[in-house]
């Protein structure tokens, strides 16, 4: 093998002098002279020219034209962000990230990949408090996908089912509310607060046909339906369907979450004691009816 | 480094002298030394040292694990060292940053100097506005009259404060052991267990060994054996630190540093659990202290 | 379809061969998702299930998009103070000047695209032509972007990660070498590692 760079500098500096405070340096240029604002250079006017309302700090409002109809005001209002506030975001991670995840071993495919497990990679966040809620899988890479993996995501297309299915996967789209994303994209905080575990809350009525639909793979939907589906898919593109039953991973590729559960082997109203090691259940019959349904 | 040459010529013939620092392919180690300790000593010997975390291509460089318990320096083994962290490419400038932080965060200015509003006097104002043929002013204490207040001056206390990145810190700390290993600076012992609690004895071992006048002792706990604190406690240039002291401005004002063995696997489990962590992303961001 | 979850649910691990013989002589692959686990009543306490539910709110789609001026003619009756406030009285924040997010919208590169003048206006003496030209969205010029910028806060200029957003394949500049971000996908039939 040809004599890495490394293997240079490190043996040119058996040759060298000692490594010491005396002579090291910054790289040329990291180092400026603070440019004080004195006389003529960097001072005087300080960048401000002669007179005029820039130097005298007497500006006129951003976008004016003294007077005339500005530019900001001439064009017709359009409904670009009409509902800005309310519309939901899922950050798009593609297949090709995904693969790159698997391949260098960021995720456990014997395990179900969950919205923690991708986050745990540090490749990918999420901020529920910009309004993101969820991932979004898209077809960058779809044709280099080689993973047999049981992912649960919150919004896909057709074509990422297709990828995932013709490997011998299974994809789920589950919808998560904002105060349960707080706890999934931060695990460790949200059991330290000591807050038992919410229950899920179901889709708004604009995301339930989405999460409903078994062309979706919706974690709402009829599991008999998403196996009609799944065969629809696979005549539409053309691949074999492999026979999931005859897996042996079968049982990893078909666990799934119930709809008010958040964290795989969770219950909502459960408490876990990360200090003590052990996890507090209600009692109260209440409480247990509240969190079941 | 004459010395050094001068020593090497003289030294026995069947004496394994041919063994360099560190190699990146080489397959005889574990057999040459081996031998130079059936030749010279019946001592076990620590033939490798399995690394947890190894490169893909299985690399790695080797280096002596030496005795303490005599004057006289005697090989007891040898063993792999990572080679993300100890033969990575030197950067300079990494270590300046380091030394520059290392010396600059701790500072605090307590430098004040007085304004025009704390200078004694200067409330009145001097002579009337006109009629006089002066230039107008409205106080002796203005910051352009002589013995005036200071316009911009230190207003105490001002900090220096920054925190560098960790991945700034991390690569100086790689750099720099990197630079000790190549440069032969960098010496593995496997305890410091020392017979005596004369100073004189390390000086004499460090006089033998050839290390540099300062010597910088890396330990894994913060309790040091008895016998070497109080030795070395009373040699200004010879210091000893646990590994959560080990730091970059420390590596450069002495010449050798001396690792142990525990100091030397828990160097390298760290550094590699924060070279490789999932949520380097915070570490990324800008430290704020009041999010520590 | 309640049943068959119900089903599922109650069912520990294998299904019946009765079930599944009936399945597969229809083709479909059996495919019965195990939940974890189903002790919530959510799925069963709807029993015209969530489908249905579905149908009926579909008129009522809080996202029409197709709604335009009605919704926005109060934003410009309001009094309107269009300069940049940098540090609010209460909570010393820049404020947006609400008339640039209004008219115009951001793509992710930087600039800013809007509507051509009197788009809407007096069609019926405007060509077929005409019309389809003064249809289009137009770039805003690189010195107005910038000082649009300037007038909104951060969080017009974060990127929005929308789905069914129509103008998604503009936020990047991939055709042009200059603009590309994203390394080029491997050729066909190249794989990672790629030297020995």
């Amino acid at each position: 093998m040809a004599s890495r760079g490394y293997e240079k500098a490190l043996t040119m500096l058996r040759t060298l002098p000692r490594v010491g405070i005396y002579n090291i340096a910054a790289n040329p240029g990291h180092v400026k002279k603070s440019k004080r604002g004195r006389a003529q250079h960097g001072g005087d006017k300080h960048g401000a020219g002669n007179k005029g309302s820039l130097a005298r700090q007497n500006y006129m409002r951003m976008g004016y034209e003294t007077g005339n109809n500005p530019y900001y005001l001439r064009f017709p209002a359009e409904p670009y962000y009409v509902g800005h506030h309310l519309r939901r975001q899922y950050p798009p991670l593609s297949l090709a990230k995904l693969q790159l995840m698997i391949d260098t071993d960021c995720l456990d495919t014997s395990k179900p990949i969950d919205l923690v497990q991708i986050c745990n990679t540090g490749y990918y966040e999420i901020k529920p408090q910009s309004k993101h809620y969820g991932v979004q899988l898209t077809d960058e890479g779809l044709d280099n996908f080689k993973a047999k993996i049981n992912i649960e995501v919150q919004w896909t297309t057709e074509p990422v089912i297709a990828a995932i299915e013709k490997n011998g996967g299974t994809i789920t789209t589950a919808f998560y509310d904002p105060h349960s994303l707080f706890a999934l994209t931060n695990v460790k905080k949200f059991l330290e607060s000591g807050e038992p575990i919410p229950k899920r809350m179901i889709p708004p009525e604009d995301a339930i046909e989405y999460y409903t639909n078994p062309k979706n793979r919706g974690y709402l939907a009829d599991p008999e339906k998403i196996s009609y589906e799944r065969l629809v898919l696979a005549q539409k593109y053309g691949y074999t369907l492999p026979k999931i039953e005859e897996d042996p991973d079968y049982k990893m590729l078909t666990e799934r979450k119930d709809p008010r559960q958040i964290f795989f082997g969770l219950e909502p109203g459960w408490i876990v004691n990360l200090v003590d090691r052990i996890i507090l259940k209600p009692t109260d019959p209440e409480l247990k009816e509240y969190y079941r349904t | 480094m004459f010395r050094k040459l001068v020593c090497r010529l003289i030294r026995p013939a069947g004496y394994p002298q041919a063994v360099a620092r560190f190699s990146s392919v080489q397959e005889t180690y574990p057999d040459e030394a081996s031998k130079a300790s059936q030749q010279y000593f019946n001592t076990p010997m620590i033939v490798e040292r399995k690394l947890e975390f190894p490169t893909k291509d299985g690399r790695s460089r080797r280096a002596w694990v030496e005795n303490i318990d005599s004057v006289e320096e005697r090989k007891v083994g040898m063993i792999d060292l990572h080679p993300e962290i100890f033969a990575v490419q030197p950067r300079i400038d990494m270590i300046w940053e380091n030394a520059r932080w290392q010396m600059n965060y701790r500072k605090v200015n307590l430098v004040q100097v007085n304004s025009r509003a704390e200078m004694r006097g200067g409330g009145r104002k001097p002579w009337q506005q006109k009629g006089l043929g002066k230039a107008r002013h409205g106080s002796i204490r203005s910051p352009i009259w002589y013995n005036g207040g200071s316009a911009h001056g230190p207003r105490a206390p001002t900090t220096k404060f920054y925190m560098l990145p960790m991945h700034t810190r991390l690569f100086g700390l790689k750099s720099m052991l990197s630079i000790k290993l190549a440069q032969d600076d960098l010496h593995i012992v496997n305890s410091l267990d020392i017979p005596t609690n004369d100073p004189t004895y390390l000086l004499d071992l460090a006089e033998e060994r050839l290390w540099g006048p300062s010597v910088l002792f890396i330990d894994d706990t913060d309790l040091a054996p008895e016998n070497f604190a109080v030795a070395a406690d009373s040699i200004p240039h010879m210091t000893i630190m646990p590994v959560y002291g080990l730091n970059v401005f420390s590596m450069l004002k002495h010449d050798t540093l001396v690792l142990t063995l525990a100091a030397v696997e828990r160097i390298e489990k760290q550094m590699l659990f924060f070279m490789n962590r999932a949520d380097r992303a915070k570490f990324g961001r800008k430290f704020l202290t009041s999010q520590v | 379809m309640l049943r068959s979850l119900v089903n599922s649910c109650l069912r520990v691990g294998v299904s019946s061969r009765a079930l599944q013989d009936n399945v597969v002589s229809h083709g479909y692959n059996f495919f019965k998702p195990q939940l974890a686990r189903c002790f919530s009543t959510v799925l069963l306490q709807n029993p015209n299930g969530f489908g249905n539910e579905a149908s009926s709110l579909r008129n009522i789609n809080m996202l029409d998009n197709s709604l335009r001026l009605p919704v926005l003619a109060p934003l410009l009756l309001q009094q309107q103070s269009r300069t940049v406030t940098k540090f609010s009285l209460g909570r010393g924040k820049r404020q947006t000047v609400k008339s640039v997010p209004a008219r115009f919208y951001r793509l992710d590169w930087g600039i800013w695209i809007r509507r051509i003048a009197g788009a809407h206006k007096k069609l019926w003496k405007k060509s077929m032509k005409r019309r389809m030209r003064l249809e289009r969205h137009v770039l805003v010029n690189s010195t107005r972007s910038y000082m649009f910028d300037k007038m909104v806060s951060k969080y017009w200029r974060t990127p929005k990660h929308w789905v069914d957003d129509p103008y998604a394949p503009y936020h990047k500049r991939e055709d042009y070498f200059c603009t590309r971000k994203e390394p080029r996908p491997l050729p066909a039939g190249v794989t990672f590692p790629l030297e020995k």
